[in-house]
């Protein structure tokens, strides 16, 4: 049996109140909000699931910011598209405000109804591309322009064509002067590694960002050195082939084709839009690696001695190094002391921050910290070992993976030339080394 | 033009706020309307009431701006619900907008605001050009309507018959447009979800559905895959090779980012393999490929995440090969929230095999380590799962927990100490020696469950456990202030271990203390019934006893999360949906939304029925060693009770014998039973010569129905606590329940009442309808109104309409007054409407019973207002609550409305207790349990509670009453509820039924 639509959807402030709602199918009352505010603020959030029941009404929820949103169904709702139809709409109208929050609601009761009535019809989802919704939903800047009848039909049509359109993430009749492309590889490096070097866990998400700024409507195909396309067509190639787990597209690229020939093809949205992740389940070596060794925990002190090391390629340099580590809840009066870069203690997050601007590859740099005890021992002192080490970096012209942009063609009715720029950049995931 | 209200000038200043922007909404320029009805709408949202505006809001409609137009649909939609009067004078607005030629985005605004205003009697209005949108030369117009349809059915399903609807959505199944068709494909599912199956699967469906998946959204993706799976297409009509198809074709959108569009094709690539039979390569090669999906969801939001695991646990259970390598990516991130990290544990647990053991628990020794004292249970828990699975790790993960248990965190060694009371379980006599560590880290236990675990295996090891005697005597000394839980152990384990070191260190004394604590101090009848019996079976024959509770235990096994391959199936179809989140199937509770008034009988059905499945179920399970089966103890049982209640309610017949606790008396009537020798009176007299054990009578029999407790109870150890007696009992309860139920009720007929007199004048003066009428509930169970109307007058009456007044029962009338209806003059019809509640805030509560209803009726002589008297008892819920949850919300009323009465005598065919209960609880008043009151006599306690339509139970209005019967044969009855009202009414009611004569 397959669940029904969502009854309704609730942006809740802080204390629970509703900002504003839409009740799409009649069926709820909005005294359901008063449960919602018992069970998810009066009681540990922390223990509360995103997915709950109570008296035949199921709530899902997600919180951005300040703000609850809140959706509650009848029945057996599809609760994964729920969930991803929640995360779109917060994308929307964070695009659309900025910052999705409750200020930025409140100043726009208009508009966020009208983007709730044209996403979801009677409890299903319908049209949350930004770019379309932006051609019928427009804000206060450039509403109101005068046209002749005649304009407006054209205009109208086209806008209906939009949303309903097979392509329905480009409209027809885009012009720019300069026709350019920028392409953006960006891979993320997830890591677990145990305290004695051991790497738990590794795994390289990639992101194929765009930015397009072509006229008409183009048509795109990307070669990338995938393996399994060189496979699939019997070639060898002498660079490093790269082995893609699991890729998912835009909804821009034609499924079907890339399934039966591995190619990827398109009609791109203009400007800004993520055309494809990936996964690889590589085994990494760390690329930054952080020791710490805890010295001298007394009653009165503990010292620390980190020591990070890169292991990377000597030519290419990590940006903006941060290494987190953790201390006692209630330490005070800290010494540092290193050779490279600067330390902070940041006591609402009960750790210690060492910030690197450029770090080669290659290097190794050491810190030394120390930090005093009050005389009365807060509870649970030791807690601190079990927070892991946090790296933040970023390493530009670099993918771990070694994926390459082997081509991006591009062909327009028109035959007008167009560039595509490409940039590789590698940053940290969820970067997490294990202390002691 | 709306008219003002002289008198609202004098309200406040807010007034001419509204004054104001009714001015600006005339003004003839578009931008200065425009800012009028934004402030309107504001102000709307947040909460104020600008209704008075509705005439000069819908006057702005006469625009082309399509802007402006929204903004008023906007507020109509938010009026409409509210006050669907005024909606209604939108309808001509509609059918204009819906057929504007130049702007198809008006039309579809239009057709979407419409459905929205569920008013029936604007219906015939837009039906009309909701036909002709869909067929709709734009397809914004199209897939709106598709929608609209849905809407519609929920209105008025006939309409959506009349115009051949349903047929129009299937038609546009073939539709060009991607949009259209997957609207279509949302529109049948929510209809199918009312009516039932309503599209027929056939192969030349499911290939338009699959021709038009890649060209929808992701959403639209999503419809058209849940329809997919939800309506598969028989594996006989299947041409050769078409599955192969039908796979291929879905498998593309494995590659899709949407999350939701993942799990929904891999539920129906999941269900189309099921045609596949054999393992072959084909399809072992479609699990690869779901496999790198299905793990990059561990990437997404941690809601998402959460279903994902959730609906993964699922997965591979049906194909455990999709997901065998991937351990790792299961292990818990630190920044998880609590609720991802709990189902990735349980992924792990399942994972856990001899190849990836070590890794998994150096990972579990980690996270016992962390600082969320809830996930370092869980994961200790965890250790021990998997050495209960795995038998070649079992040692390594003893290792595991001998190192955790010497950090000496108190909640790691209790956690570890109730892990390790089952690994005892599952390996005994191999890993004793961790008995000492644990008591050596061992600072405190304050938990339950470890307390409980620990006499466990004090119990069971005590032969080898030196001071173990001496560390239950401990445990004994608070044994009155133990949970339950705790009692049941260290009874168990007291005689244990008096069996196994026999004689010796004061075991004895022990097990005497224990027993007369059990037997005499407890309030706990199953405690106490537990100790009658250990205490019987020690006196009576230690050899035997002995054989009996220290045989050999069944073996546990890890597989409590594993579900039941019909089960597991019904899930698995409904992964990504809320029933795969869960792990229940959709029917257990989406039921209940439907129209509970319809369907009420069914579903008590059913539930019944399950109910006495179920509990035969348990029964054919337990067959002890001696060939005796649990169902035929259930009987005899179940005579016992029958005895019992007899026994205590007719009091009158026998002059009440002063007697300690009604459970004490039960286990004599139970005993008695089965025993020849006749009850036993004790408790006022000195306890040693009035022991059960005292009672060597019947021989055979006696044993027979020990032996079966025994051995029931024995084999789940993990149930040790939930005891034999506890199901024994418990399925007593159910089934005189069911017994019950299953007999329809038969409710107590109430007699007419003339409501409406033949000389009352109406409000035109005229006379002659004389009303009699009665609410009853039928034999079904449902609510209805008997009336009998006769015609005193000289003219033929006709054209009756009849309405209720809203009422503080929310009763109402649900079948409308038949058509045609006319009653000839001295002529006298009887005839009966359906009523149902609704309890939305209604009119005042009753100062003083009968209830009254008013209700008018309009008819061709004239309009008459009359009162309608009803029953509590017509008005009572069939919900039944638990017991606990009963006393709970009992001891919870702040403030008690008790009234009495006596009745001094009761109809004759309440002839014993047994029938009074009956009697009540045909009439929906339920029995809760039995004891002796304040004054020390024998009374009966049972409850009710008005229904609440949706609203589950208004604990305010919950009624417990004490029933005594006096030895006249009457009853003394004293009622309680937290509303005054409610006790007076309930007395009313149970007057009515126990005088009654059916």
């Amino acid at each position: 049996m397959s669940g029904l639509g969502i009854s309704a959807i609730y942006f809740l402030d802080q204390k629970g109140k509703i900002i504003i709602s839409r009740d799409y199918r009649g069926e709820v009352s909005s005294s359901i909000t008063e449960k919602f505010q018992r069970k998810v603020l009066e009681l540990d959030e922390r223990l509360i699931k995103p997915v709950f029941t109570e008296k035949d009404i199921t709530y899902m929820w997600i919180r951005v910011n300040n703000i609850y949103i809140v959706s509650v169904a009848k029945g057996n709702p599809n609760v994964a598209l729920v969930f991803t139809f929640l995360y779109k709409m917060k994308d929307v109208f964070c695009d659309y405000f900025k910052e999705l929050e409750d200020e930025s609601l409140r100043d726009n009761f208009v508009i966020t109804y009208e983007l709730l009535d044209e996403m979801m019809d009677h409890g299903y989802p319908q049209i949350t591309e930004v770019k379309v919704l932006k051609e019928y939903i427009k804000t206060e800047a450039n509403k109101m322009q005068k046209m002749t009848s005649e304009q407006q039909k054209k205009e109208n049509q086209k806008i209906s064509q939009a949303m309903t359109n097979i392509v329905s993430w480009r409209p027809e009749g885009i012009k720019h002067s300069k026709n350019e492309i920028f392409l953006d590889v960006i891979e993320k490096l997830n890591l677990l590694v145990s305290a004695n070097g051991n790497v738990l866990r590794s795994e390289i998400l990639g992101t194929v960002r765009m930015k397009s700024f072509l006229s008409g409507m183009p048509e795109l195909k990307l070669g990338l050195n995938d393996k399994a396309l060189f496979d699939m067509t019997g070639r060898t190639s002498k660079g490093k082939l790269v082995e893609m787990e699991d890729i998912k597209f835009h909804q821009c690229v034609r499924l079907n084709r890339f399934e039966a020939e591995r190619n990827i093809t398109f009609i791109p949205p203009d400007g800004e839009f993520e055309l494809m992740t990936y996964r690889l389940d590589t085994q990494v070596k760390p690329l930054i690696w952080v020791e710490c060794a805890v010295e001298n925990f007394t009653r009165s002190k503990i010292e620390y001695v980190v020591k990070a090391k890169t292991q990377f390629k000597s030519k290419s340099i990590a940006n903006n190094v941060e290494i987190y580590v953790s201390v006692p809840t209630d330490v005070d009066s800290p010494v540092f002391k290193s050779n490279v870069g600067t330390v902070k203690y940041v006591p609402d997050q009960n750790c210690m921050v060492w910030c690197i601007k450029q770090f080669p590859g290659r290097k190794e740099y050491h810190m030394r910290a120390q930090f005093g005890f009050p005389s009365i021992e807060a509870e649970e002192r030791q807690k601190y070992s079990r927070v892991p080490i946090q790296v933040k970096f970023e390493i530009p012209y670099f993918t771990v993976s070694g994926i390459q942009v082997r081509y991006l063609k591009i062909q327009e009715k028109s035959g007008y030339q167009a560039l595509p720029w490409v940039r590789y950049i590698t940053q940290n995931g969820d970067y997490q080394i294990r202390m002691q | 033009m709306a008219t003002i209200d002289p008198f609202d000038f004098f309200k406040s200043s807010k007034r001419s706020e509204v004054a104001e922007l009714e001015l600006e909404l005339n003004h003839n320029k578009l931008e200065k309307r425009m800012e009028a009805l934004k402030k309107v709408i504001a102000m709307m949202t947040v909460g104020k009431d600008v209704s008075s505006l509705f005439f000069p809001v819908l006057k702005c409609v006469e625009t082309n701006n399509v802007d402006l137009k929204k903004l008023v649909y906007l507020y109509i939609i938010n009026y409409a619900k509210t006050q669907p009067d005024l909606a209604v004078l939108a309808v001509n607005t509609f059918r204009k907008d819906a057929r504007e030629r130049l702007n198809p985005l008006i039309r579809g605004l239009a057709v979407r605001t419409m459905g929205c205003i569920g008013v029936d009697t604007i219906l015939d209005y837009l039906c009309e050009p909701l036909k002709e949108s869909m067929g709709d030369e734009d397809p914004y117009v199209r897939k709106t309507a598709a929608v609209c349809v849905a809407k519609l059915f929920e209105i008025n399903q006939q309409r959506v018959e009349d115009y051949k609807f349903i047929e129009k959505l299937e038609e546009m199944l073939g539709d060009g447009n991607g949009m259209v068709v997957s609207n279509a494909v949302a529109a049948l599912t929510d209809i199918q979800h009312t009516k039932g199956k309503i599209v027929q699967m056939t192969q030349t469906i499911l290939y338009k559905l699959l021709n038009a998946l890649p060209e929808c959204s992701e959403w639209g993706r999503i419809y058209i895959l849940d329809f997919l799976a939800d309506n598969m297409l028989p594996s006989a009509a299947i041409k050769s090779g078409g599955i192969e198809e039908i796979i291929q074709r879905i498998v593309p959108n494995l590659a899709h980012s949407n999350s939701a569009v993942v799990l929904s094709a891999t539920k129906v690539i999941l269900k189309y393999l099921d045609y596949m039979t054999g393992d072959t390569e084909m399809v072992r090669s479609v699990c690869r490929k779901m496999a790198p999906p299905l793990i990059s969801l561990m990437n997404s939001e941690p809601e998402i995440q959460y279903i994902a695991i959730r609906n993964i646990n699922l997965i591979i259970q049906k194909r455990p090969y999709i997901i065998d390598k991937e351990v790792r990516v299961f292990f818990c991130n630190f920044q998880d929230p609590l609720y991802v990290k709990l189902e990735k544990l349980e992924i792990l647990i399942r994972l856990a095999d001899l190849k990836n053991v070590d890794s998994l628990l150096n990972e579990l020794k980690d996270y016992a380590q962390e600082v969320d004292v809830l996930f370092v249970r869980r994961s200790i828990s965890a250790i021990g799962r998997i050495a209960i699975k795995l038998d070649r790790a079992a040692d390594r993960c003893i290792q595991v927990l001998h190192q955790l248990i010497n950090t000496k965190i108190d909640y790691v060694v209790q956690e570890a100490i109730i892990v390790i009371k089952d690994i005892f379980r599952k390996y005994p006599n191999r890993y004793e020696s961790i008995i000492k560590d644990l008591c050596e880290n061992l600072k405190a236990l304050d938990n339950v469950d470890a307390r409980a675990s620990m006499i466990w295996i004090v119990g069971e090891y005590g032969d080898r456990i030196d001071n173990a005697v001496d560390l239950l005597t401990n445990f004994s000394q608070s044994f009155k202030d133990e949970a339950r839980k705790v009692q049941h152990a260290l009874l168990n384990a007291t005689v244990k271990l008096f069996l196994k070191v026999e004689g010796n260190g004061g075991a004895e004394e022990l097990v005497q203390d224990v027993l007369r604590m059990a037997t005499e101090e407890s309030d706990n009848p199953d405690l106490r019934n537990r100790g009658y019996i250990y205490w019987k079976m020690l006196s009576s024959n230690p050899e035997m006893a002995k054989q009996i509770i220290l045989c050999e235990k069944p073996t546990i096994s890890e597989d409590a999360s594993t579900l039941e391959p019909q089960i597991l199936d019904k899930l698995v179809g409904n992964i990504s949906m809320l029933s795969s989140v869960y792990y229940k199937v959709p029917d257990t509770f989406v039921k209940k939304i439907r129209d509970r008034i319809n369907e009420r009988l069914d579903l008590e059905n059913e539930e019944v029925q399950v109910i006495s499945q179920q509990s035969k179920q348990a029964q054919a399970e337990y067959v002890d060693s001696t060939g005796v089966k649990k169902s035929e103890y259930i009987k005899e049982s179940q005579v016992a009770q029958a005895t019992y209640m007899v026994d205590l309610l007719s009091l009158d017949d026998q002059p009440p014998m002063k007697q300690g606790g009604a459970g004490t008396n039960a286990i004599d009537d139970l005993l008695g039973i089965i025993d020849t020798t006749p009850p036993v009176q004790h408790s006022t007299q000195p306890v040693q010569q009035q022991h059960p054990m005292q009672i060597n009578g019947g021989g055979s029999d006696l044993l027979d129905l020990i032996d079966t407790t025994a051995h029931v109870q024995q084999p789940s150890i993990q149930a040790v606590q939930s005891s034999a007696l506890d199901d024994l009992l418990g399925g007593m309860g159910q089934e005189s329940h069911t017994e019950t139920l299953l007999q329809k009720a038969q409710f107590v007929k109430v007699p007419y009442q003339v409501v409406l007199n033949g000389q009352t004048a109406g409000q035109k003066g005229q006379q002659g309808l004389q009303i009699e009428a009665a609410f009853q509930r039928d034999g079904n169970g449902a609510l209805v109104l008997d009336m009998k109307l006769t015609n005193l007058s000289t003219v033929p009456i006709s054209d009756c309409l009849m309405k209720l007044n809203q009422n503080h029962f929310g009763l109402a009338l649900h079948d409308p007054f038949p058509t045609p209806f006319t009653l000839r003059p001295q002529e006298s019809r009887s005839l009966t409407l359906t009523c149902h509640q609704n309890r939305a805030p209604g009119g005042p509560p009753p100062l003083r019973p009968p209830v009254l209803i008013q209700a008018g009726i309009n008819c061709s002589l004239d309009l008459f207002y009359f009162t309608l008297p009803a029953l509590l008892q017509v008005l009572l819920s069939p919900t039944q609550l638990e017991y606990q949850m009963c006393s709970r919300i009992w001891s919870s009323f702040p403030v008690m409305q008790e009234c009495k009465m006596t009745m001094p005598s009761m109809s004759a065919q309440i002839t014993n207790g047994h029938a009074l209960i009956t009697r009540l609880q045909e009439n929906r008043i339920y029995y809760l349990n039995q004891a002796t009151n304040e004054q020390g006599s024998e009374v009966l306690y049972v409850y009710c509670s008005p229904e609440e339509g949706d609203q589950g139970v208004n604990q305010h209005e919950i009624v417990v009453a004490e029933i005594g019967i006096t030895p006249t044969g009457g009853v003394e009855i004293q009622a309680t509820s937290q509303s005054g009202y409610m006790s007076l009414l309930f007395l009313q009611a149970v007057k009515f039924v126990l005088s009654a004569n059916t």
